[in-house]
Order: structure tokens, then sequence, then C-alpha cells
């Protein structure tokens, strides 16, 4: 018996964690109780060096591991179901990894037909999502056959067909060229709902996000609105960033003659 | 890899390509069976057989030269298993520049050169003029259990994935050094499948994760079954009589 | 190993995918009803389809400026269970067939059951009865599943060649040799990758191998009782079949003693054919009568003979030893 989509509850934040703490298997504490709170319609980025814990905190919000502490999303508890897609929707970092269909119509198919939508309604969705990530007519294609900007884009296209509250993405601008990287901006400006956004590169999140959260050793250890934050290159470079621009042109190289 | 080539005219519009795919895998392997159970004597048929998969390349304006380039591909096992024969068969010879040969061996070689090609050639076939999920979905529609065609659609899609990344972990030895020349070194090769391994293990885990995020329940959603059309229908009912009866003439 | 369209009669790839059919109908079977996770079996099973696949792209050389590849059913066996290996087997050579000319679709039922079936399971009984010959820790078991790997591929190999001799396409006296003699050379490269694998995945990811753990601790011993029951079954079984494939077509023709007897004394004419009352034996004199060769169908008899008489007493002691209530028995994965 297929449960109802749960109901958004009226005033709830859209993100509330307090105190979470998660550990893997082989020790490692990922996350030393860490709490966030975002309001619904936030664009919030989170940032942080290697193992600060963003990808573990995006896991937790998504249902597929959990930690101790408290954790709601949308006001309940996470869960990976068959309506998961409809509160929080996760890009991963690896585009390979959301595709797995034969063709990307199929891959954006996938959301919307498990959503027990008519075909129909579902062949609404892949268009429309094709269209928001600028790849329309892309529904034959093989994954295979896409280059890294394209299955980024068809990834993103996958996980919007689902409708999310809740967009989420881990390092959204990896492996991008200058090109594909600011048509991902574009799209996650367009997003209505609530963006969050893991990801080192402050120069394309600051573009998108009006909230920084700096997050290291498992905590958060700053949270200020983006222009502020980036303004502090000390706590930046304290925690592993870096923003601003650096127009020197090969200063350590003795040969250079543009020093 | 070179992958390209799988999928390189699946694409196009011909009257082949317009089939519903359940219609070209059956008529496709009834031929195949038609071919392999031809005496080899019937040099005739194996003719005749040719003439069909040219004339069907040209209707589905699929080049010859792809399908002839793959159909090559399996000569080398028959030369490996039949070559000996000719040599080797007993019985009758026949001289043959110079050489003494068996026919029973020759004969054998032969309908083993033309049924592999002939096989492999409508296979190509097949695939240039159906994408691969039509496929796959025309073989579920024939009963194919629907588990064993979801992990056919899976594999496909990470094939690719996976053959890159142990086509890079074989250059990164490569470039550090590996060039075997004695048995032992495969352990080298254990060990670069060993990482692939644990990758492909990695990637089945965020790819169930991907999949449970976007509802996955443990079946792959199908789309609309397959429309059969007039079209289909009488392909079918022509197609499959008129090449009993000719392998029954050609006999 | 893969066989083309036309090498191997119809009869014989008729019969072979028969069986291939039934064996990975169970495989699946199987896999739903007992694997833990059954949907993320979904994906791992694909995956690993893939990576057997990109696997068996990866040659080493074998002497003479040749190369061999790696199969890869043991060693699927040894990492997903013997029913899992079948389906990923049954998957790559689905997928070698159908687009990749590696492997005629006519022939596929034979394939399936060479590689998939034959090399999966065989690999997997004869890991299973090696290490319970050696001592238990790491070292056993990789050095058993070198061994299962090894075993996987030459058995594998050679019913390969009997499939071609059966069809009249290789004499048996060129293809057994030449099949199971390379794939005893390859076989090697097949063992030496099979152990670095497994020992790369322990170390790598000890989660995927749950046993290997339990290894660490050289001093716990099992129950030995279910396991050697196991393991001599699975040893007599094999050396049964050897015997059966390579022993029986040499098998003297002279007659044995009662007959020896029967005809000196001169009493062989009173069993006259009208007084057998079953007529219609199906394997007259030890030979499968379809098949021309001589010495083929005589190891083709004894080998059915053989796997009969083990599958009738398998039953029977089965029968004899239900356990009187539920919630017993060793689990077979």
């Amino acid at each position: 018996m297929r449960q109802p989509p749960p109901v958004p509850h009226a005033n709830a934040p859209a993100i509330e964690v307090a105190g979470l703490r998660f550990r893997y298997h082989d020790g490692t504490e990922a996350l030393k109780g860490l709490s966030l709170r975002v309001e619904p319609g936030e664009s919030v980025s989170l940032a942080g060096p290697n193992g600060a814990g963003k990808s573990t905190l995006f896991l937790c919000l998504s249902g597929l591991t959990t930690g101790d502490g408290m954790v709601r999303v949308a006001g309940d508890a996470p869960a990976a179901g068959a309506d998961a897609g409809r509160r929080f929707g996760l890009v991963f970092q690896d585009p390979d990894d959301q595709l797995f269909c034969p063709t990307v119509g199929e891959d954006i198919a996938f959301g919307p037909r498990n959503q027990k939508l008519r075909e129909d309604e579902v062949a609404k969705r892949v268009a429309e999502s094709l269209s928001a990530v600028g790849l329309s007519g892309f529904e034959a294609r093989s994954a295979h056959h896409l280059s890294g900007g394209e299955k980024k884009r068809a990834a993103i296209a996958a996980v919007l067909a689902c409708r999310p509250q809740i967009l989420a993405l881990d390092e959204p601008w990896a492996n991008l060229d200058a090109r594909a990287s600011r048509a991902v901006t574009g799209i996650l400006a367009k997003f209505g709902g609530t963006l969050l956004v893991a990801s080192q590169d402050l120069y394309h999140a600051g573009e998108v996000c009006e909230r920084l959260v700096i997050l290291d050793g498992g905590t958060v250890v700053a949270d200020r609105p983006m222009k502020d934050l980036l303004a502090d290159a000390a706590l930046l470079e304290a925690h592993g960033l870096e923003f601003g621009a650096r127009c020197s042109v090969c200063p350590h190289n003795k040969n250079s003659s543009a020093r | 890899m070179e992958h390209g080539f799988l999928d390189k005219y699946s694409g196009l519009d011909s009257p082949v390509h317009r089939l519903d795919a359940r219609v070209k895998a059956i008529v496709a392997l009834f031929f195949i069976l038609l071919v392999v159970t031809t005496p080899p004597q019937h040099l005739l048929a194996f003719v005749v057989y040719s003439g069909l998969l040219v004339w069907t390349a040209a209707l589905a304006r699929v080049p010859l030269a792809f399908v002839a380039g793959r159909a090559v591909l399996v000569l080398p096992f028959s030369a490996l298993v039949a070559l000996g024969l000719p040599f080797l068969g007993g019985g009758e010879t026949v001289a043959v520049l110079g050489m003494s040969l068996s026919v029973k061996g020759l004969w054998v070689l032969a309908g083993a050169a033309m049924k592999s090609l002939l096989g492999v050639a409508t296979l190509a076939l097949l695939v240039s003029t159906t994408p691969f999920s039509s496929l796959l979905a025309g073989l579920r529609g024939l009963g194919a259990p629907t588990l064993f065609i979801d992990l056919l659609s899976l594999t496909y899609r990470y094939l690719f994935v996976l053959v890159g990344e142990a086509m890079r972990l074989r250059r990164a030895a490569v470039a550090r050094g590996y060039h075997p020349k004695w048995l032992p070194q495969a352990i080298i090769v254990g060990r670069l499948a060993g990482n692939l391994f644990v990758r492909s293990y990695e990637r089945a885990e965020r790819a169930y994760g991907a999949m449970l995020l976007r509802g996955y329940c443990g079946r792959m959603p199908t789309a609309r079954p397959l429309q059969f059309r007039m079209t289909d229908a009488v392909v079918l009912v022509t197609l499959l009589p008129a090449l009993i009866a000719l392998r029954i003439l050609v006999s | 190993m893969h066989i083309p369209d036309g090498f191997v009669s119809g009869p014989i790839n008729g019969a072979a995918a028969v069986v291939s059919a039934a064996a990975v109908g169970f495989s699946v079977w199987r896999v739903k009803r007992e694997v833990r996770d059954r949907k993320f079996a979904v994906p791992l099973l694909a995956t690993t389809a893939a990576f057997v696949f990109a696997a068996q792209m990866l040659n080493f050389p074998i002497g003479g400026g040749t190369s061999g590849h790696f199969l890869g059913a043991a060693t699927a066996a040894a990492l997903l269970g013997p029913w899992s290996a079948c389906i990923v087997l049954a998957l790559v050579l689905v997928i070698q067939g159908l687009l990749f000319a590696d492997g005629g679709i006519s022939a596929l039922g034979s394939n399936i059951l060479n590689m998939g079936i034959i090399g999966g399971m065989v690999g997997y009984l004869t890991m299973r009865g090696v290490r319970a010959l050696l001592p238990t820790g790491r070292g056993g078991y990789l050095a058993s599943a070198a061994v299962a790997s090894w075993a996987s591929v030459v058995l594998a190999s050679s019913v390969c060649a009997l499939e071609l001799a059966m069809s009249g396409t290789s004499p048996l006296g060129i293809a057994l040799p030449a099949m199971a003699g390379t794939h005893a050379i390859i076989g090697i490269g097949e063992a030496l990758i099979a152990a670095a694998v497994l020992a790369a995945v322990a170390t790598a990811r000890p989660d995927i191998i749950p046993e290997w753990a339990n290894l660490h601790q050289a001093g716990t011993q099992p129950k030995r009782a279910p396991r050697s029951v196991w393991v001599m079954a699975a040893a007599g079984l094999a050396l049964a079949v050897a015997l059966a494939v390579f022993g029986s077509p040499f098998a003297s023709e002279a007659p044995d003693g009662l007959e020896k007897v029967a005809e000196q004394k001169g009493f062989m004419q009173a069993a006259s054919e009208d007084k057998v009352v079953w007529t219609k034996a199906l394997f007259p004199d030890y030979k499968v009568t379809a098949i021309g060769s001589e010495k083929v169908s005589t190891s083709l008899g004894g080998v059915i003979g053989t796997m009969a008489a083990f599958g009738l007493g398998f039953v029977a002691i089965k029968l004899i030893m239900r356990p009187p209530a539920k919630g017993g028995g060793e689990k077979v994965t």
C-alpha cells in the first residue's frame, strides 16, 4: 500500500540539524556535533577543506546514512523511499553514479516513473527538466556519449525531474570547464526551492548563494552572509579556503619576465 | 574505449529501423538458427543467406563495410579451432596447391567459418537497427525475465565506465614500467583487477544510493509497452514461413 | 573459450541452452531469496558483470609471444557466491555475444554452461574443498582460491573441447590436449590473478568478503563435521568425474570376471535376448549411441553415469539425514 507523500509542515525549516555525530566503520569521526538551520527558499553554500564532513552531512540529510542527533528535512526525519526525491534531491559529485539507464531520457524519467506518474506526465517532466538544463532533445542519447559538462547537467535534470523542495549538490563545479560551469551556475540560479551547495569553489558559489557556512573538523565554524565571509581572507585561509583575484602571473617562476 | 561503433547506426531511419524490436529479435534469432542448421555442403543456401543480409543492410542504410568488418572479427577463432582439420581430417583427400587436404575437414572448416560469419553479421545488423534499450524492451516483451533485463541494462551502462577505468589503470601501470614478459607478472594484472573490483563495488554502492533517492524500490520502471503495428505483424507472418521455404528450396 | 556459431552441433547447443536457462533461472531465484539486501544486489551484480567484462580485457603473457586473459568465474564465486557468479557470467556472455561478436548466439547455452555454470560452480566447490584441507588463515584462503581458479579454467575448457569433439568439429584427440593444455597454462595466470584480486579487495574493503575478517583468528576452528562431509563429497565427485572423462575411454574391452567365466562355462547363451526384462537400456554398454566417436561416447557415458549415481546418492542421504525439526543444517551459499 503506497504511503501518501509527506505533507510539508507549514512553518518548518527546510533543514534542521542539531548535534549530529557520525562515525565511519573504520572509526573516523566525520561529524562531531554539527548544528545547522536553513529556512525554505534560502541558498546556502557549505564550504570547507577536504574531510570537513560536507558529503557526510548530505548523506545524513538524504537518509542514505543515519548519524546520532536530530536531523529534520522539511519537518520530517529523512527517509530514502519512493517519495524521497520530492523532499530532498541530491546531486552527487560524479554524474556517472546518477546516470544508470541506457538513455538520458530514461534516467530523467526514472524518478517520475517511480512516483507513479502517468506516462504523458512523465514525458512532460522529462522535456521540462531537459529544457531547464539546456539539453533539450537529448532523450535518446546515451550517457557514455556525453561530455563531462553534459553529463553533469543530465544528472541535475534527473534529480530536478523529481521536483525536489530542497536541492543539494556536492561539488557541482568540479571537473567542469568554464563554459560548463557557467551553464551549471545558470541552472542553480533559476532553481526556486531551497538550495544547498557543498563546494570549495567560492567563486562560483558566491554567484549563487547568499549565505556561507564554513565546516571544518566535523562542525560549523562560521555561518554568515556570503558577502561578509568572502571579505575575511584570514578566516578562509585558516579553513583551507581561498577567494579573491590574485592577479600575479607566474609569481614563483624565476625566469618569468612578468614579475 | 571505442564504443561509438556499437550505437553508430541505431539512430537512423529506415523501414528496418521502424520495425518493432520484438519482430527484429525473433527474425534474427530464427535466421541464425536456420543458418546453423544448414549443412555446409549446401553452398547455394549460404550464398542466398549472404544475399539476404546484404539486401537487409541496404534497406536499413547500414554500410555493408561496417557489417562485414564486424563479421570478420570472428575468423581468428575459426582459424584456431578448425584450420588444422583439412590436414588431419582423414578420409578422402583432394589436392590443393600441392597439398593433400581432407575433404571432410575442408567441409567442417567451411561450414564453421560461414556460419560464424553469418551469425555475427546478423547480430551486427540487429544491433545497428535497434537502439539497445529498445532491444532490451523487446526481449522483455517477448518474455525474458524482468530482473535479467534490468541487470543487462545496468551492465550495459556501466560497461563503458569500467572499461574506461580499466584502461586508465593499465596505462598508469605501463607508465610506471609495466611491460609484462612472463607469466608470474600476471599478479600485477591481479592487483589492477582487484583495484578495479573495489571501484566497481563502490560504484554500485553510490549508484544504489542514487537509485534509492529517486525512488527505486527493486525494479527498474518501464515505459509504455511496445505497440505492435500492422507492418510488424505482416513482416513476421510473411518472413518466417518464407525463410523456411527458402531453406527447403536450397537444400 | 567463447564458441562461435556453427562449431557445436544443434542438439548439443540446444541441450546446453536448456540446462543454462534452468541454471540461470535457478540462480536468479536463489539470489532473490537469500541475498540480504536484495535491492542492492541489482546494481552490484551489474557492476560486477561490467567488472568481469573489463577485467577480461586485461591480457597477460603466457610465453611464446601469446597472451591469455582472465575468466573470472571462480573469483566472482569467491566474492559473491556461486549463484550470483552464474548470473554475472551469464550477463557478460550475453553482452559479449550480442554486441561484441564474442561467442555465437546459437552457442550461448554452451558458453554459459562452460564458463558460467561449470566455471563458477566448479570454482566454488573446489575452493571450499581445498580450504578444508589447508590450515585456516589468509594464506589458506588465497591458496584455495588460486587452485579453484586454475581448476575452473581447465575444466571449462575441457568441456568446451568435449562439445567440439561431440559435434565432429575437432577430434577429441586434438581438441582436448589443445584446450586443456593451453588452459592449464592460462589457468596459472587465472590463479595468480584470483589470489591477487581477493587479497587486494580484502585489504581495501574487508567488509566485502565477510569471511575474510574471521580468517584473521587462525586459532578458531569451526565445527569440522559439516564441512568435511561437503569436502569429501566434492573431492570424491571431482575424482570420479575426472576418472570418467579421462579414464573410461581406456577401460578394458576385455570381458570382466563374470563374463569370462560365463563364456568358459558355456552358459552365456542362457542370458538370451528374450529373457531380458529391460531391453531398452538408455546407455547400452556405457555408450551414448548418438555420438560417433567411441572414446568420447564412453567418456560421456561415464560422466552421466557418475553424475546420476552421485545425484541419487545425494538425494538418498539428504532424505535419510533430514533433521528432525526445522531450523538446522548448514546454509549452502
